[in-house]
């Protein structure tokens, strides 16, 4: 399904930095979007996959320890992500909502064989998402993007367009009913 | 469902809605694959739109400081003899008081705020691969285990006594009316005098402490949310706490026997005795939490993973696993004074484990031809 990005790899094992900001601009965002849907505060998300990249760049590998990049680095957050939330529910006591991403989770980290791309195929979705999107209707399209690019909350999306939450939540599961559909070889 | 799933994605259910779709999840694959991909799409879709590059510059410059960072602090601890450098550079007025054991670190660290206040404490950073012994003002005297650091106020003993401990320590606390407090990541121990051993490595998954006389008092963390639970240790117990499970458990140990036995065993060299056990010994050795302050390693029942993990800080090298059923592996045994070599050989003449060492980085891999004699007891 997905061929290892080789030079990526040989890149990593010589912790060459050119290499490294090869992979900040490809997953860094990625993987913030990953850590911040277990994780409410930005920053703390962030900081986790700082810490992922500086982990991978202190590590000792041999030349055969990482098959595929995507699968690494998603698997590294994901753990990071989970001994930080079982901290929190350590901390804070028990909390449902905790629970429920904990449990959401491990979900994803048993599926994570199929949420490894190629550079080649994660630019290739990039560029249907882009332009499915702008197939849309434009009132779809333009509340999608809001929610997306600007991650507002449904709620900011409705206050500032000046329609009803029901509204915003109408066209958003449009939009993402056209993305499944677009995405179905992929995801 | 679809909306439901949508709104828990940008954080805005209430919840009912979390019971609802955590019931849902539970009902069936099919539901757990339709949460994935919408999940999926989510990231992926936000992903898409923010090709913001000025971002991604600045992240990469932060990832820069961080790893400029992450190597003065491996300098820091290399280079034990050559600290001007560094101590500038943290703002630290520091001076070698002493340098107990092998490659025992020790230091005396003055921190001065911006403010112009004093922060007077004490660190003592035990590298992997070393020890230590540290006397405090007050007579107590704890010795160190590889890969610990313990830290405590300048003024300690004047109004009280307070040590924080990050790793292994054997404690031998000399007894006054001043209680003796040890702050770990999760958990707080206080003490008016006594011995005992306390285990708190923030990468276990758990905190022990083994009596061996006296009293000891373990408090619950006193955090925002958190209940205060106290337990009274008496002799010969053993208390463990589990960081993921937030539980405690404490089990009766033979500690006063074992103790006198340690001494005759310093002196009396034991062979290599490691044997696979099929079932995990509960019946909990002291030795075991002891022995090392001697220089050897007692072990009762432990996974090749915990194992290997001291074995790490022990001989500061690295174990990586080719095949991650052997973590689960148990062994029993003693290792006294070994070279690395001569621990690793007795491994594989065990177990099904053959391994490879590449400088400093040690790789175990299943032993496929012997695998099948191991089942079969």
């Amino acid at each position: 399904m997905k061929s290892p990005d080789k030079d990526i790899l040989h890149g990593i094992y010589k912790k060459d930095i050119k290499t490294f900001e090869l992979l900040y601009n490809q997953y860094f965002n990625r993987l913030c979007h990953y850590a911040y849907s277990y994780i409410d505060e930005r920053k703390q998300a962030e900081d986790i996959v700082h810490d992922v990249f500086v982990a991978l760049w202190n590590k000792k590998l041999e030349a055969d320890t990482i098959e595929c990049i995507s699968s690494y680095l998603f698997r590294a957050a994901h753990h990071k992500c989970v001994s930080y939330l079982r901290h929190k529910i350590v901390q804070r006591k028990y909390e449902a909502r905790h629970s429920l991403k904990i449990k959401e989770a491990e979900l994803m980290y048993h599926d994570y064989k199929n949420y490894t791309f190629s550079s080649l195929q994660l630019q290739e979705m990039q560029d249907i998402i882009d332009t499915t999107i702008n197939d849309l209707p434009g009132k779809t399209a333009d509340i999608f993007k809001l929610s997306r690019k600007e991650e507002l909350k449904n709620t900011e999306i409705a206050t500032k367009l000046n329609v009803s939450v029901k509204t915003v939540e109408y066209h958003m599961t449009k939009a993402l009913q056209a993305l499944q559909q677009a995405l179905k070889e992929f995801i | 469902m679809q909306k439901l799933i949508l709104k828990y994605l940008a954080g805005e259910v209430k919840k009912k809605d979390i019971e609802q779709l955590t019931t849902w999840l539970d009902e069936s694959r099919s539901n757990q694959a339709e949460f994935l991909r919408i999940k999926k799409i989510w990231i992926e879709s936000s992903n898409a739109f923010s090709k913001d590059e000025g971002k991604n510059v600045m992240a990469f410059d932060e990832f820069r400081e961080r790893i400029e960072e992450s190597r003065r602090d491996d300098k820091i601890n290399i280079s034990q003899n050559d600290q001007k450098p560094w101590i500038k550079m943290l703002k630290y007025a520091a001076a070698i008081l002493l340098l107990v054991g092998a490659s025992g670190l020790f230091f005396f660290l003055g921190e001065r705020s911006s403010l112009g206040q004093e922060i007077d404490y004490c660190l003592v950073d035990v590298p992997n691969g070393g020890k230590s012994v540290v006397t405090l003002p007050d007579g107590t005297k704890i010795w160190l285990n590889a890969g610990s650091k313990l830290k405590y106020n300048k003024n300690f003993g004047a109004k009280t006594r307070e040590v924080y401990l990050e790793g292994e320590a054997y404690f031998d606390v000399y007894k006054q009316e001043i209680p003796f407090l040890i702050h770990t990541t999760h958990i707080n121990f206080q003490v008016l005098g006594t011995r005992f051993n306390i285990n708190s490595y923030p990468d276990n998954d758990r905190i022990e402490a083994t009596l061996v006389s006296g009293s000891l008092k373990v408090i619950g963390e006193n955090r925002e949310g958190y209940e205060r639970r106290e337990v009274l240790l008496k002799p010969d117990e053993k208390f463990t706490f589990y960081k993921n499970e937030n539980a405690l458990a404490v089990a009766k140990v033979r500690a006063k026997e074992l103790e006198e036995q340690r001494n005759e065993l310093v002196t009396k060299l034991q062979p290599i005795a490691l044997a696979r056990t099929a079932f995990l010994n509960k019946d909990i050795n002291t030795q075991e939490e002891i022995s090392w302050v001697e220089g050897d390693m007692v072990f009762t029942g432990v996974s090749l993973e915990e194992l290997t993990r001291k074995l790490e800080r022990k001989y500061d090298v690295e174990f990586v696993y080719k095949n991650e059923e052997l973590k689960s592996y148990s062994y029993s045994g003693t290792i006294k004074d070994f070279t690395i070599e001569q621990v690793l050989k007795a491994l594989s003449l065990t177990s099904p484990i053959k391994y490879t060492v590449d400088q400093k980085t040690v790789t175990l891999k299943l032993n496929k031809k012997y695998k099948i004699d191991y089942k079969k007891d």
